[in-house]
């Protein structure tokens, strides 16, 4: 595998935009430090981020790459903080069963809810029935 | 720890990552989830080893540092589904507040119950949000960002397994609303299964783990006060 010209140039477009999002993700951390309430700053830079390509004073071409890019491999960089999880071996051979149950029940309850409520609230919006007619929209 | 160990903690970590991906790629399912094969094998190899968590963190902080950006950068499947989302913006908001809420209290409730430990309790709180923004209210609540992480995975892998099946017992057959409890719920793993069901449910589910990750940071830091 040979890396060419346009491999080279390939390459550098997507590191210049991951730099921009490094930016855009250093900005919003100070400015959340700023608020008056504790926020992560990764949170107002994702809003920062949308607003910024929703009023198109970003072009979505100038980070698209990068941005797929990094979200791709967002799991790689949650591997040094789950390695973490290595801390928590005495209290999962105490509470680990109970901590399952919890994980399970609570995101079962999650799921239902949020599909009931958002199945109720196209009911009542359209009053008709959303189950057969959303698949073709 | 030396250079050499240090080395080995970074290549290792790639190099797992790399080969789990490429498992992932030949037998797809949420439990070959590149994250779930790689760490288990990491923890083995550091227990097997003289390296403790300390070093391994800061070996590895070079990779730790494109959370931030990469986190930013889910404005944009926010942004290209932006339209599918609104479209149905009342069940869309409706979905997620009262899904978030409901499994928000759930999990307080419940480790309370059960008599989980307080730190753990307020991670739970915190794993419907997607792991690289739980990891990052982690500290804001006072809670482990490695456990945060971890439940967060849990929860995306538990809602894309039984999610199907859930949905299916409700009798839950709307598209948009399966793909928004997916992705609302469990994040990016289950948006993985959205996906697999069908083109709307992917679009809806991407865009929902984005806007629900943003509602629960700046909720639960201000609900957990309150409730605990």
């Amino acid at each position: 595998m040979s890396l060419g010209r346009t491999g080279l140039r390939s390459a550098a477009i997507i590191a210049g935009q991951i730099v921009l999002l490094a930016l855009i993700s250093e900005a919003a951390r100070r400015g959340a430090a700023l608020l008056p309430f504790p926020v992560p700053g990764s949170a107002i830079g994702l809003i920062v981020l949308y607003l910024l390509l929703a009023t198109g004073w970003l072009p979505l071409p100038w980070i698209e790459r990068g941005a797929a890019l990094l979200v791709r491999h967002l799991g790689l960089f949650l591997v040094p903080f789950g390695v973490g999880f290595m801390a928590f071996g005495d209290a999962m051979a105490t509470q680990g069963i109970a901590l399952l149950v919890v994980l399970i029940a609570c995101t079962a309850l999650g799921i239902v809810v949020t599909g009931m409520t958002s199945v109720i609230s196209r009911h009542l919006s359209h009053g008709a029935r959303p189950s057969r007619s959303a698949v073709n929209e | 720890m030396n250079s050499a160990g240090a080395l080995f903690c970074a290549g290792l970590t790639l190099a797992l990552y790399a080969l789990s991906r490429a498992i992932n790629a030949r037998y797809p399912s949420p439990i070959t989830n590149p994250v779930v094969i790689t760490v288990p094998c990491i923890i083995l190899a550091l227990l097997a080893s003289d390296i403790d968590y300390a070093q391994y963190r800061d070996a590895t902080s070079f990779i730790a540092l494109l959370l931030g950006p990469a986190t930013v950068a889910l404005a944009v499947p926010l942004y290209k589904h932006r339209a599918v989302l609104s479209a149905h913006a009342a069940a869309a908001i409706t979905g997620m507040v009262c899904g978030g809420l409901a499994t928000v209290l759930a999990a307080i409730a419940l480790s309370g119950l059960l008599g989980l430990n307080a730190e753990i309790a307020r991670a739970m709180s915190i794993k419907s949000a997607t792991a690289p923004i739980a990891v990052q209210i982690a500290p804001i609540v006072a809670a482990d960002a490695s456990l945060a992480a971890v439940l967060a995975i849990g929860t995306g892998i538990c809602g894309a397994v039984l999610g199907p099946w859930i949905l299916n017992a409700c009798s839950i057959r709307d598209p948009f609303s399966r793909g928004l409890a997916y992705g609302s719920i469990s994040h990016g793993i289950g948006t993985v299964q959205a996906a697999a069901e069908g083109e709307l449910q992917g679009a809806v589910s991407a865009a929902a783990m984005s806007f629900s990750a943003v509602l629960v940071a700046l909720a639960v830091p201000r609900l957990l006060p309150v409730l605990a």
